[in-house]
Parts: C-alpha cells; structure tokens; sequence
C-alpha cells in the first residue's frame, strides 16, 4: 500500500516504509547470523526457550524498519532483546497454546559422561542467578562485551554493570560451590570498538 | 570451570528454532506494510502492529484494547450485593464482579475451576504490575501451605501476608472471606513497596458478592472422552493462568479437562497448566482469534479442510479462519484419533455476540 499516493513528504522511501533491496539483504543476514545468539540472550534472562524465541523474532521485526538507520544493530538487538526477555519473566506463568515445537519427538541420546546431569545442574545454578545478572554475565562473559557496552545494552550505568557482575558471579559460585568449582578469570575482552561512541546515541534514546 | 563454560553449558540444548531468517524477513515487512497502512488510514497503529507481528509471534503481543471490546466478559456488569459472598453448587460460576480501590482495578473474573475463580488485577499507569485475585471454595485452600508467611487479621478474620523475592518483588495475601473458604491476592512487582501490604489489604476489604452468574463459554461440546471431566474454564481468556495472563488480549475461551479430576482440596495456588508441570492426564481446549495464536493461519489462506495434528496437539479453523481451535494433550492423555473427535465434536457460537455463547452446564456434556 502507498499511503501517501506515492509522493509523500515524510517517507522519503514512497511511504512504505520497507528497507532498499541491499539493505533488506543486510538485515537477513544480520537475522541469519544473530538469531541464535540473541535467543541464548533471551533464554538465560528469562529462562524459556519458546518465550525467548518469540522475544526475539518480535523485536526483530520491530527492528527492521529502524535497520539502515543504526551503526550499532548488533547491541542495539540486545537491548531490545534484554527488555523484551525481561517483559516474559514479568509474568511467569504465561504462555499461550502449546507450539508446534514442543510436539517434536524428545531424542534419545547416549550421555557417557554424564554431561545431562551437569548441564542440569549448571542451568540450574545459571537460573538461581537473578535475571538482571544473569544478563550481565552472558553479555560480559560469553559476548565479551565491555562494561560500558554490556551497560549501554542494559539501559544502566557502567557501576551498576561492576557490581551485577560480581553479585552474580558470587551467587552463581555459591550455588555451584559444593559440586563445581567456578574459576575466577576476567571475562574475555574483544579489541575495543570503533563504534563505541555511538552507544549513548541510542541508549538515552528511551527505546 | 569459566562462566564462559557455564553458559555455554546452560544454553547447549536449545529446542530447534522455529522461525528462520526467512520468516522473520517475511513477518517484518509484513508488519511494516501494515503499520504503514494503518497510519495513512488513520486506523489504530496499535492495532496494526499487534496483528502483524502475531503472525510470527503473538505471545509477546499484548493489545491494549478497550475493557469492553477485550477481555470483558458479559458479567462484568455484575454489580454487588449485600451478604456473603454465594457458594453456587457449579463451581463455573461467577460470584463477584469487577471493583476499583484507588489506582487498583480489579477486573471481572474470567477463569473458573472445580476449586477457584480468577481475576486480572491491574494498576492504573503502570504496566509491570502481573496481578491476580483468586477466591477458592470452602476447602479448596490451605492457609497453612503458605510457608513463612506472617499471621495478620483482615475484616476481622484470619488472613497471611507472605512477601517474597523469588520473582521480582512477589507477595500473596490470602484471608478468609467466609468461614472455611479463603481468597488469595497475589501480586508480582519491580518496586518492593508498590503494591503494599495495606494496598493489599485495601483490595481484600473491597471483594463484594454479586449475584451468582454462570461462566459462558463461546463453544459448546458433543464428546468428551470417557472419564475426562472439565477441571478449569476460561471465558474471553484462555483456560488457567495463561488466560489471566492474556486478559487483554481478546481470547475467546479455553477449557482444561483431566481424568482423574483433581481434588479441589488443599491448594496453595492456581493448578499448573501449560506453563509449569501440566495436570497429568489431562487435555486442554484453546479458542481462540487466528491473530493471535502462535500457529495462525496466514492471511487470505484458506483453512484446512481437516484438523492440522502433530503427536500432541490438533488445530482447526473456522470456517471463515477467522477463529483458531487447538486440542493439546499433556502426554499420552489422548490419542490423535480421540483429539481430532473432540475437534469434530466442538460447534462454535458467534464468537462476537455473548448472546449465543452456551452456559458452562450446558456447553460441555459431562458434569465436573
């Protein structure tokens, strides 16, 4: 549809507001290449697989018509991410019918080293970690992102990022304490980036 | 071991994604087309971005619509009267209706059980409050399950406050309304003082009867298999809590059935249902519009001549496809031949006129 008849002052691109063809294929291969990643963002904030999927999959189309316009897609994803996850722990009991997934057929695997019963118990630990922290560890400690970039994503200060980090860390080596040992090591750092400056542009944005 | 690990650990068994890059290309143009449509036509952007997006994702979809056009049933006019709240013999009965206690509304109830009935609970302004009010039959709760919780005295009868941050900022307020029967207020927050213990208390001391009406539902069925009884209702709302947590979305009804039943005795909160650990044996009924369900038909698609089932679950339209019908099965509850006859079994009433809804009694042929 061409809501302004096609000359309108306001949609430079006729009123449709859909992305240039180049710019369209950018952003599938944004979705392409952060989809799994940003759903284990959502997953370990709001413990659900299926909410977090939906999480992302919505703010990813909420994103796409603002997609030729960031210089950051990547945090800016997180944030919407993070936000939208955090909404599904509001309401804890929420679901809607059952999807389609969860008629897939469970797989029987061999589990030798008993790695089923380990992934359960460190889930568990993970999932006794507040969601806040447990956001600021997947971002600092698996992303690698920095402290002032995890905070940007957060919508919060970079203080605040310091210390979620180290009440999580505490409280996720106090539930592993008696079964794991959790090795105090700086999260990984990426070479800092060049886009860095662009982050308060959007975090103060109210998005 | 590294968080690193942890995580990585944590996240190893992620269930197959459902929606590719593909599909979601597809849903954001999609939304765009119509969001921009709706604007030039001056319609509800809001509106355009709910449909659009529920395409692909309808449980984060959360529309803001009207109380009236939404999640108001018919019985929200009930009105209160005076004496004790009524103990109709069928537990899917509506005794009280909608009331305000400040910035506080506590909405009509929509969901009804063999053992409680639910209502939304909302705050004025604020969208991060998760709330609900659920008056249990006599029997049906047991005050003493509520661990740590502090002994209080509310309208002059025995109540307990338990405040807990398992979940956000997390109370339950529970206090006998009539003797042997209680109600329970339940509420999730970010702001540990907001709602308080005496905004709780506030909310119980405003609970009135209303005259007794019975929950309607938008479906009437012919079968029911051998031994299932209906356990929890839901009308414009889903069955259970995810119905309560769905109020304004415009559902249009949902029924759980399980076979045992069971026993309204000795609750400490709503049944579980798809959300958590499910009734065993049971199955469930959604009703529901097709833009909102999470397996919508596309649009200008015309609905399957026949149930679309997988192992555990079937779906069906209306005729129009306008109106999405899913059975799910909690395990092996029901086969598939048993799902598709409950499917085939299932009349619709005019989903947007209450008149020729049914009455929970006589739209399901087995007593609870």
């Amino acid at each position: 549809m061409q809501p302004c008849g096609g000359s309108c002052p306001f949609y430079p691109d006729g009123g449709s507001g859909l992305l240039k063809q180049d710019d369209q294929d950018g952003f599938r291969e944004f979705v392409a290449a952060r989809l799994t990643s940003l759903r284990s963002l959502a997953y370990v904030t709001c413990g659900d697989w299926y909410s977090a999927e939906d999480a992302v999959a919505n703010t990813l189309a909420k994103l796409y018509p603002r997609w030729s316009k960031l210089d950051r897609p990547d945090l800016y994803a997180q944030t919407m991410v993070f936000r939208a996850a955090i909404d599904e722990t509001r309401r804890p009991w929420w679901r809607r019918e059952r999807p389609a997934g969860d008629a897939l057929p469970e797989m029987a695997q061999a589990d030798p080293a008993d790695t089923t019963d380990e992934r359960i118990r460190v889930r568990a630990a993970l999932m006794a970690v507040p969601p806040r922290q447990r956001a600021v560890l997947f971002l600092r400690y698996y992303q690698g992102l920095s402290v002032e970039e995890a905070a940007a994503v957060l919508g919060c200060a970079a203080g605040t990022v310091k210390s979620q980090t180290q009440h999580g860390l505490a409280k996720l080596r106090a539930v592993l304490a008696d079964r794991i040992e959790l090795v105090d090591e700086p999260p990984d750092r990426r070479p800092a980036s060049d886009a860095t400056t662009n982050i308060g542009e959007w975090a103060n944005a109210g998005i | 071991m590294r968080v690193y690990d942890v995580v990585d650990l944590a996240t190893s068994e992620a269930p197959p994604l459902r929606h590719d890059a593909d599909d979601i290309v597809r849903a954001a143009v999609r939304r765009q087309r119509r969001r921009r449509g709706a604007m030039a036509c001056g319609a509800a952007a809001v509106t355009a971005v709910a449909l659009s997006v529920a395409a692909l994702a309808p449980d984060l979809v959360r529309t803001t619509a009207p109380e009236e056009a939404a999640g108001a049933p018919a019985n929200a006019l009930q009105v209160a009267v005076p004496g004790a709240m009524q103990v109709p013999a069928d537990p899917f009965t509506f005794t009280f209706g909608g009331y305000g206690v400040g910035r506080f509304q506590v909405k009509a109830p929509l969901v009804a059980s063999t053992a409680y009935q639910i209502a939304p609970v909302v705050e004025d302004g604020d969208t991060d409050l998760a709330a609900y009010l659920v008056v249990y039959r006599p029997g049906a709760f047991n005050p003493d399950g509520l661990r740590n919780a502090r002994r209080l005295i509310i309208g002059g009868r025995p109540a307990r406050l338990q405040e807990l941050t398992d979940i956000r900022f997390h109370k339950v307020l529970a206090w006998q309304y009539v003797d042997g029967a209680w109600a329970t207020l339940e509420t999730y927050s970010d702001k540990p003082d907001n709602p308080s213990p005496r905004h709780l208390e506030q909310i119980a001391l405003g609970l009135a009867p209303a005259n007794p009406a019975p929950l309607k539902l938008p479906f009437k069925m012919s079968y029911v298999p051998k031994g299932f009884k209906p356990v929890v209702l839901g009308s414009h709302a889903m069955a259970g809590m995810d119905g309560i947590a769905a109020a304004d979305d415009g559902d249009f009804g949902g029924a759980v059935f399980a076979r045992p039943a069971p026993r309204p005795v000795g609750l400490t909160k709503p049944w579980p249902q798809s959300a958590g650990p499910a009734l065993p044996g049971s199955f469930e009924i959604f009703v529901v519009p097709n833009a909102n369900s999470n397996q919508a038909l596309p649009g200008g698609q015309r609905p399957p001549a026949s149930p679309k089932c997988s192992a555990t679950l079937c779906n069906t339209w209306s005729p129009d496809g306008k109106v999405s019908i899913q059975i799910a099965t909690e395990g092996r509850a029901l086969s598939k031949s048993e799902m598709i006859k409950v499917l085939n079994g299932i009349t619709l009433a005019s989903v947007d006129n209450d008149d020729t809804w049914f009455d929970a009694a006589t739209a399901i042929p087995v007593a609870p």
